[in-house]
């Protein structure tokens, strides 16, 4: 693989790279700090790796990424190709091991 | 068209959703965004702030909740276009089309030693013309980096100033200030930067062969190395265990 673009934020940093195929990949470098991973856009598992401190994210594997930007523990991407193109983003797995989508869940 | 969304200390917006500002009739060219400050620049050459001045960052150092236009050039017959823009933390820079780089923000230009309270041309290494320029956007450290060309052999190079105790400068171990822009110390010859990112304390750069380089501070192993160096990487280094992905 081949980096392409990089992006420094507050505490971690955005990586695109593209392989062989041409097929691009976004990773995200750093770990998790105190509770806070949200903005490695990986699961809390990954996000606390500390000797794989870097790893894809996965929510964009298949998209075609216009650009992005690590923030001050934020991460933003911009993402092309209109709206059909963002459905199911917010896809996840829930506890209990269900698929899901949205970004509100309630739980007792 | 520019949207905004979130909250800006001395002043802005502070709501959740995206929303259109309407402040400008021209198309925008640029957008410099930095902690507590905002600058745009415009098709038609105008700039425009708001947002917290921190040390002197905006005229009478006056935080503006609404964007203001900022001069550079008293007399229009002196205007040059801006082709490049960034803020760091209470500083911005921006490069002309004639090669110039021009500083307001009290903060970063005293740490290079050309203090000033208003916007100011900075002098650059003789026979040098500014084509691109990156600022760091932490509080600790007021730093930047431009590429200068060389006026004569159209060589091209990454220069820095500023201070930073972890090493961002990349000019050599324990290199903490540097008034003047001085080359980067690369280690290698022959290699060519073609895109570089600053953060906070820490920046990476790709080179023309799309290996990955990185300085600065390291902690949260931001920079993708297991081991951390509490005193920082001074100088920019391969970063292995991210290019070990390109194998």
């Amino acid at each position: 693989m081949k980096a392409k673009k990089a992006s420094c934020g507050s505490v971690h940093s955005l990586i695109m790279f593209e392989n062989k195929q041409g097929k691009e990949l976004l990773y995200s470098v750093g770990i998790k700090i105190g509770s806070e991973y949200a903005h490695l856009g990986v699961e809390e598992e990954m996000a606390e790796d500390q000797e794989h401190p870097f790893r894809e994210v996965a929510t964009f594997n298949d998209r075609n990424v216009v650009d992005f930007l690590a923030h001050d523990q934020a991460s933003l991407v911009i993402i092309g190709g209109g709206a059909t193109d963002a459905e199911n983003l917010y896809a996840h797995k829930l506890p209990e091991g269900k698929k899901a989508k949205g970004l509100l869940h309630l739980y007792k | 068209m520019l949207y905004e969304t979130g909250s800006m200390e001395g002043g802005g917006t502070s709501h959740g959703k995206f929303t259109k500002v309407a402040s400008f009739k021209e198309k925008v060219r640029f957008v410099a965004i930095a902690k507590t400050s905002a600058i745009v620049v415009l098709e038609n050459n105008q700039i425009f702030y708001r947002g917290e001045s921190i040390d002197h960052h905006f005229p009478n150092d006056e935080w503006k909740g609404a964007f203001t236009r900022l001069k550079l050039w008293s007399d229009s017959a002196d205007e040059q276009k801006i082709v490049d823009i960034t803020s760091g933390h209470g500083f911005t820079l921006a490069v002309t089309d004639a090669g110039n780089l021009w500083g307001w923000g009290r903060r970063f230009l005293e740490a290079i030693g050309q203090e000033s309270n208003t916007p100011k041309q900075l002098k650059l290494p003789r026979g040098q013309l500014c084509r691109r320029v990156w600022a760091a956007t932490g509080t600790e450290s007021p730093c930047a980096f431009i590429e200068l060309e060389d006026s004569e052999s159209g060589t091209k190079a990454i220069y820095s100033a500023g201070k930073s105790e972890k090493g961002l400068l990349g000019q050599g171990v324990n290199v903490k200030e540097s008034k003047d822009f001085k080359k980067i110390q690369l280690g290698a010859k022959d290699v060519v930067f073609t895109q570089m990112s600053l953060g906070a304390e820490s920046a990476i750069a790709i080179d023309s062969e799309g290996l990955l380089w990185g300085w600065g501070h390291n902690d949260q192993q931001r920079l993708g190395l297991a081991d951390v160096v509490e005193t920082g990487i001074h100088r920019p280094m391969k970063l292995y265990s991210l290019n070990q992905l390109a194998e």
